[in-house]
């Protein structure tokens, strides 16, 4: 009996994406309940990112709908959906690369917040992704895992309700791994999040819950034991390394 | 002193900048005591088209549009100002409603290209395109049956007598060297207005999108509304610029429409640096008085000439007059004054690189 009372937060009903002929997501029925954190995995090329612009509203919807606190976001402008509360940080670091961390985070906060709260925002989240030591420095002159870090904090100083990460652990080092994933159970407190990551120990690490998709359709969903130990998946995508 | 016409210029002006707009404040106002009427004349000139270039600089620089056709605000603007100051007289409502009309304009164009999410370089044609059917336009209106109220728009031949500017309590029109401070005092306070627009949330926004325009979207910022915004403003300014143009000539034309105009806009922002706000400026005072001498000294070839000057400025000094100037200046001190041990010149050129991949 877990999580009897949780609401249901996300869902998307028959989601589908094409490109010309090619199906990248087809047929997508996905529920999040809000308190979760989900990863998503599956091998390239399986739709993952696909879904998450769609969430995010980067990409139209060919069809379906996604259902978020009740409404209907398909094809709604990514402002409006950013707006009632879904943040996203894309898989490579989409940040303003000619402004500083402190004026990145600065406009991040701004999004939502009131004139003067901006600054205490940045303050307190430079703090606790360790950013303080670079936030006068341009973005596009930091490190690969900082410049995520960066992107991370923007998303976070928007204070969404749901928090989508594509692959936030790429390009960090084991110890940048692990202090990511200390920050997105800290996060899961205040918000919902789904995570799309390759790395298995890494979602060993944050995950309860795992969907797998492949060729553009969920696959399996499950615990993260049973989703290793299942068969299919361990075929499709896990299975090859071994 | 370089780094206040810096790039990320969304910090606060420096001490060091306002005495700097201070001190040139002093200078234009005093400087009729020491020149001639035709000194006057053609500086007035060059601040109300240093007005212009500030309009497409704001725009292309900070935003990351570049409107190729800002002379169609500027055009409306002086036509606005004489079509209805020799209707009804009232010359200050005049400037005012050639500073609102083109906004309003850019308003209707800018919501079409802006919302109909029309790539930059589209709109860079479209604006241009539409410049040249507004000339085209007026230059067809030489009959008789083309009036306005009682003004004939005359066609390729402009408007003549375009009545001076009288602000109310003024016996006369502004005199020569009344017109050299309003445009002194116009380019100014624009210049200064739209520096400290970059302070506010708005100008920081604006610069966030041209930075990285999805992000901010996926942050909750409509980035449709502040483009469009900034576009708005950008045609009020030319707009300001043409109908002072009209005060200062006491004639319009069709010219003001023309691709050359439209052109020498581009040509004075690059030479000065469109990553700045003075370099425009700078860039059209430079090219204006190369104008003037090549067509006085009998050289002649004034487009050859500017073309070559374009060419030089794209190809070797793509950041422009200005920010080179204060890159070169930097490298001077750092090599005057050693850095201390660890940091290097990396950061500073690497802010200089940044300005050129944008826009």
């Amino acid at each position: 009996m877990a999580e009897p009372a949780a609401k249901v937060l996300l869902e998307t009903r028959s989601l589908e994406k094409r490109f010309g002929g090619v199906i990248a997501v087809s047929n997508v029925d996905f529920t999040l309940h809000q308190g979760e954190i989900r990863c998503l995995i599956g091998p390239n090329g399986a739709g993952k990112s696909t879904f998450f612009k769609m969430l995010s509203g980067q990409l139209r919807p060919t069809s379906g709908s996604v259902l978020f606190a009740g409404e209907n976001l398909a094809g709604r402008e990514p402002h409006e959906i950013a707006k009632r509360g879904i943040g996203i940080k894309n898989q490579v670091p989409d940040v303003m690369n000619g402004l500083t961390v402190r004026e990145n985070l600065w406009i991040a906060a701004h999004a939502r917040r009131a004139p003067r709260d901006e600054r205490r925002i940045v303050g307190e989240l430079a703090d606790r992704l360790g950013l303080v030591d670079i936030l006068d420095r341009l973005v596009g002159e930091l490190a690969h895992g900082q410049r995520q870090w960066v992107e991370i904090a923007s998303v976070i100083a928007t204070e969404p309700q749901l928090i989508l990460l594509d692959e936030p652990a790429a390009g960090m080092t084991d110890e940048e791994t692990v202090k990511t994933a200390e920050l997105i159970r800290e996060l899961n407190r205040i918000a919902t999040i789904v995570v799309v990551e390759h790395d298995m120990q890494f979602i060993q690490l944050i995950a309860r819950k795992v969907t797998v998709f492949h060729q553009g359709r969920i696959l399996v969903e499950g615990s993260f034991d049973q989703v290793v130990a299942d068969p299919v998946v361990r075929d499709v995508y896990l299975g090859r390394g071994n | 002193m370089a780094q206040e016409f810096a790039f990320d210029a969304a910090v606060p002006p420096r001490t060091g900048w306002w005495l700097f707009v201070g001190a040139a404040s002093v200078g234009l106002a005093l400087m009729p005591m020491f020149t001639d009427i035709s000194v006057q004349l053609s500086l007035s000139l060059i601040f109300i088209l240093s007005l212009l270039a500030l309009s497409m600089s704001f725009l292309w620089g900070y935003v990351g549009i570049l409107s190729f056709g800002q002379t169609v605000f500027y055009g409306l603007g002086g036509y606005c100002y004489a079509i209805f100051a020799l209707n009804f007289g009232f010359t200050g409502w005049a400037l005012l409603v050639a500073i609102l009309l083109p906004a309003v304009f850019g308003l209707l164009l800018g919501y079409f290209m802006i919302y109909g999410r029309i790539s930059d370089i589209y709109l860079s044609v479209i604006t241009l395109v539409v410049t040249l059917i507004f000339e085209k336009a007026i230059r067809s209106t030489s009959g008789p049956e083309y009036v306005i109220g009682s003004v004939r728009l005359n066609g390729q031949n402009g408007i003549p007598g375009v009545p001076g500017l009288q602000l109310p309590g003024m016996s006369e029109t502004l005199s020569i060297e009344g017109v050299f401070y309003l445009a002194a005092a116009a380019m100014v306070l624009v210049y200064v207005g739209l520096r400290l627009l970059l302070t506010t949330a708005f100008g920081r926004i604006l610069v966030g999108i041209r930075e990285n325009e999805g992000r901010m979207q996926l942050l909750g910022y409509d980035s449709r509304r502040y483009k469009l915004a900034a576009f708005v403003l950008s045609g009020g300014i030319a707009g300001l610029s043409g109908a002072l143009y009209g005060i200062w000539g006491n004639f319009i034309a069709p010219e003001m429409f023309n691709l050359n105009q439209a052109a020498q806009v581009v040509i004075w922002v690059i030479v000065g640096g469109r990553s700045t706000l003075i370099g425009p400026i700078v860039g059209t005072g430079a090219i204006q008085s190369l104008t003037v001498w090549l067509g006085a000294s009998g050289v002649g070839q004034v487009t050859l000439v500017l073309g070559f000057v374009l060419m030089i400025f794209v190809l070797a000094f793509r950041e422009g007059l200005l920010p080179t100037l204060g890159a070169v200046g930097r490298a001077l001190r750092d090599r005057l004054r050693p850095p201390p041990a660890g940091s290097g010149s990396g950061a500073e050129s690497g802010k200089a690189d940044q300005g050129g991949g944008h826009g």
